[in-house]
C-alpha cells in the first residue's frame, strides 16, 4: 500500500480513537458518591482522610515536613490547613461521637500549637510577607483572617464538647473581631493593612454566629447589618457576586473570585441562608465548567479579568481551570447538596489529584495538606452547621416562651 | 535483560512503522511502561507541584520541577494517549484489513473491458 495512503488511514484511526476516548474516558473516574459523602455518620473516604491527617499530626516530624512544604510557597495555606482539619474532624466528632476522644485530642493540640506560634512570632507568621510593606490601619495591627479562623476552629471545638479553658478565648476574639469591624465604614476587618477579603470576614460572621449560639449573646443585629452593607457596597454589578477584597473603605481592589465566593457562600449559610443560596447559585453559574465530563471551577467570572496570585494556584490556559476555586468548590457544592456538580469535581479529583488508597488511609500525591484538608472538611460538612441551626432555633423559641 | 534480548526490543520498537497497528500498540506500551518505572521510582510524590506546592520544600528546585513535568507528562500521556493510541491500532488493522481485501477484489476482478 502506498506510504501517503497508510498514513493517511492512520490518522483517521487516530481522530477516531480519540473521539471514542476522550468523551468516555471519565467513565474511568467517575466515583460512587456514597463512598464519599453520607447524609448521616462518617463516610469510608472521609475516615481515611481523617486517619492520614490524624497520622500527621500525632508524628511531629511529619507534621514539620508537611508544614515547611507549605510554608515554603505560602505561609497562609499552613495556617488554613490547620482550619479545614479542625472543622473536617469537629464535623465528623459530631456524626460519630466514638471518635470525638481522639479526634479532640489533635483539634486541641493544632489550636494550642497556632496560638502559641501567634503569640510567639506576631501576626505576620501565617500572612503573606507583603503584610509587612505598609501599616494596618486600625491599631494595634490585627488580622481578621487570624482572628476568625482561629475563633471558628475554638468555636467548632467548643459545638463538639466544650472546654472551659476556650471559653474566655473565644469571647475575646469574637469581641475583638466586631470592635475591629465596627470601625470600618463596610464592618469589615483588615486582612492585610488596608485589604479586607470577603473570605475572612464571612468566616468571622459564622464565627460569632456560632458563638452566639454557645454562650448565649446576640450579634445577630451587627450580622445583618453586615450583610446589608455588603449588598449595598460590596456586590459585583456584573454578576451580583460579592467582590472578593477591598480596602478599609469598601473600595473593591478585586472582582468576584472563585477561590473566596465558594468559602464565602458557605460560611452565610451560617448566618443568612437565602443570601447563602442566592451567592451559590451565581458563582455556579459563573465560575463552575465541565469539560468532557470533568468538573472544574474557574478562578474569575467571564466578566472579570483579574490577575492570578497564589491563591488561584496554577491556572490551566484555555478553560481557565483553576485548582483552589475547584477545591473550595467542593465544600460549597457538599454545603448546598449539590450532588451533580460534587460527582464532576469528584470524577476530576479522581484524575488529576492522584489518589492512592490503601485499608486504611487515602492520600491524593498532586494535592498538598491545605488541598487534603478541604476535600476532607467538604466530606464532612453538615453535622455542625445542623447543630448551630437546632440550637438557635431553641434559642429563639425560649425567648418567645 | 541479555544484550541480544535488549536489541531485539529496541530493533521492534524502532524498525517498526510507527503507521502500522503493531507501531501504535508499541506506542502505547512504551508510554505505559516509563510511566509505571517513573512511579515505581517514586516520583508520584513531585505531582504536588500541580497545586503549587513544592514537595521538597523549595520552590525554586529546577530538579523538582524536572521529576514532576517527567512524570506528569507520562501519567496524563498514560491516562489519555495510550487508551487512544490501542484504540487506534485496533481500528487501523480493521481499516487496512478492508482496503487490503477491496484491492486485492479489485485486483481478480477480470476486465472486461479487455480484448480477448
Amino acid at each position: 500500500m502506498k506510504l501517503l495512503k497508510r498514513i493517511a488511514l492512520a490518522m483517521i484511526s487516530l481522530i477516531i480513537a480519540a473521539a471514542i476516548w476522550l468523551p468516555t474516558m471519565h467513565l474511568v473516574f467517575v466515583p460512587n458518591l456514597n463512598l464519599y459523602y453520607t447524609k448521616s455518620g462518617v463516610s469510608p473516604k472521609a475516615r481515611k482522610l481523617a486517619a492520614r491527617h490524624v497520622n500527621l499530626w500525632t508524628s511531629p516530624q511529619l507534621a514539620e515536613a508537611e508544614i515547611a512544604k507549605m510554608r515554603s510557597s505560602n505561609a497562609e495555606w499552613d495556617f488554613m490547613g490547620r482550619t479545614f482539619l479542625v472543622l473536617a474532624l469537629c464535623n465528623m466528632s459530631l456524626a460519630d461521637p466514638n471518635c470525638a476522644d481522639k479526634h479532640l485530642e489533635i483539634v486541641d493540640k493544632i489550636i494550642d500549637n497556632t496560638i502559641s506560634l501567634e503569640s510567639k512570632f506576631g501576626i505576620h507568621h501565617f500572612l503573606m510577607p507583603y503584610s509587612k510593606n505598609r501599616p494596618f490601619i486600625c491599631k494595634p495591627p490585627r488580622s481578621i483572617f487570624l482572628d476568625g479562623e482561629i475563633a471558628l476552629m475554638i468555636a467548632a471545638r467548643q459545638m463538639v464538647r466544650p472546654k472551659a479553658s476556650y471559653e474566655p478565648v473565644l469571647k475575646e476574639l469574637v469581641d475583638t473581631m466586631i470592635t475591629y469591624m465596627e470601625k470600618s465604614p463596610v464592618l469589615s476587618g483588615e486582612s492585610y493593612p488596608d485589604e479586607c477579603w470577603t473570605f475572612c470576614n464571612s468566616v468571622a460572621l459564622a464565627t460569632i454566629t456560632i458563638s452566639d449560639v454557645l454562650d448565649g449573646r446576640d450579634h445577630s443585629d451587627f450580622c445583618r447589618r453586615w450583610i446589608e452593607t455588603a449588598k449595598k457596597r460590596l456586590l459585583d454589578k456584573e454578576t451580583g457576586l460579592l467582590v472578593s477584597s477591598y480596602d478599609f473603605y469598601g473600595y473593591p481592589n478585586d472582582g468576584p473570585e472563585g477561590s473566596t465566593i465558594w468559602m464565602v457562600s458557605h460560611c452565610l449559610l451560617f448566618v443568612d441562608e437565602d443570601f447563602a443560596k442566592d451567592q451559590y447559585a451565581r458563582a455556579k453559574k459563573e465560575l463552575a465548567g465541565d469539560f468532557l465530563g470533568f468538573g472544574f471551577a474557574r478562578e474569575w467570572p467571564a466578566s472579570w479579568k483579574g490577575p492570578l496570585d497564589i491563591d488561584s494556584g496554577p491556572v490551566l490556559p484555555i478553560l481557565h481551570v483553576s485548582p483552589s476555586s475547584s477545591g473550595l468548590a467542593f465544600i460549597a457544592a457538599s454545603a448546598f447538596d449539590d450532588k451533580t456538580f460534587l460527582a464532576k469535581l469528584l470524577t476530576t479529583l479522581n484524575m488529576g489529584a492522584l489518589p492512592t488508597e490503601d485499608d486504611e488511609t487515602l492520600v491524593y500525591s498532586s494535592c498538598s495538606q491545605v488541598g487534603e484538608a478541604v476535600i476532607f472538611y467538604s466530606m464532612t460538612f453538615g453535622p455542625l452547621l445542623e447543630k448551630v441551626k437546632q440550637l438557635k432555633a431553641n434559642h429563639k423559641s425560649e425567648t418567645e416562651i | 535483560m541479555k544484550p541480544a534480548t535488549k536489541r531485539k526490543i529496541s530493533r521492534a520498537f524502532f524498525n517498526t512503522d510507527i503507521f502500522s497497528p503493531k507501531g501504535f500498540y508499541l506506542r502505547a506500551l512504551a508510554i505505559l511502561l516509563v510511566f509505571l518505572l517513573l512511579d515505581v521510582a517514586g516520583l508520584r510524590k513531585y505531582a504536588m507541584l500541580l497545586s503549587g506546592t513544592s514537595p521538597v520544600g523549595d520552590p525554586q528546585s529546577m530538579t523538582t520541577h524536572i521529576w514532576a513535568v517527567l512524570y506528569l507528562l507520562f501519567y496524563f500521556g498514560a491516562v489519555i494517549l495510550t487508551p487512544i493510541l490501542l484504540i487506534a491500532s485496533v481500528i487501523l488493522r480493521i481499516g487496512l484489513y478492508l482496503t487490503d481485501s477491496t484491492s486485492k477484489n479489485t485486483s481478480l476482478t477480470p476486465n472486461r473491458a479487455e480484448p480477448s
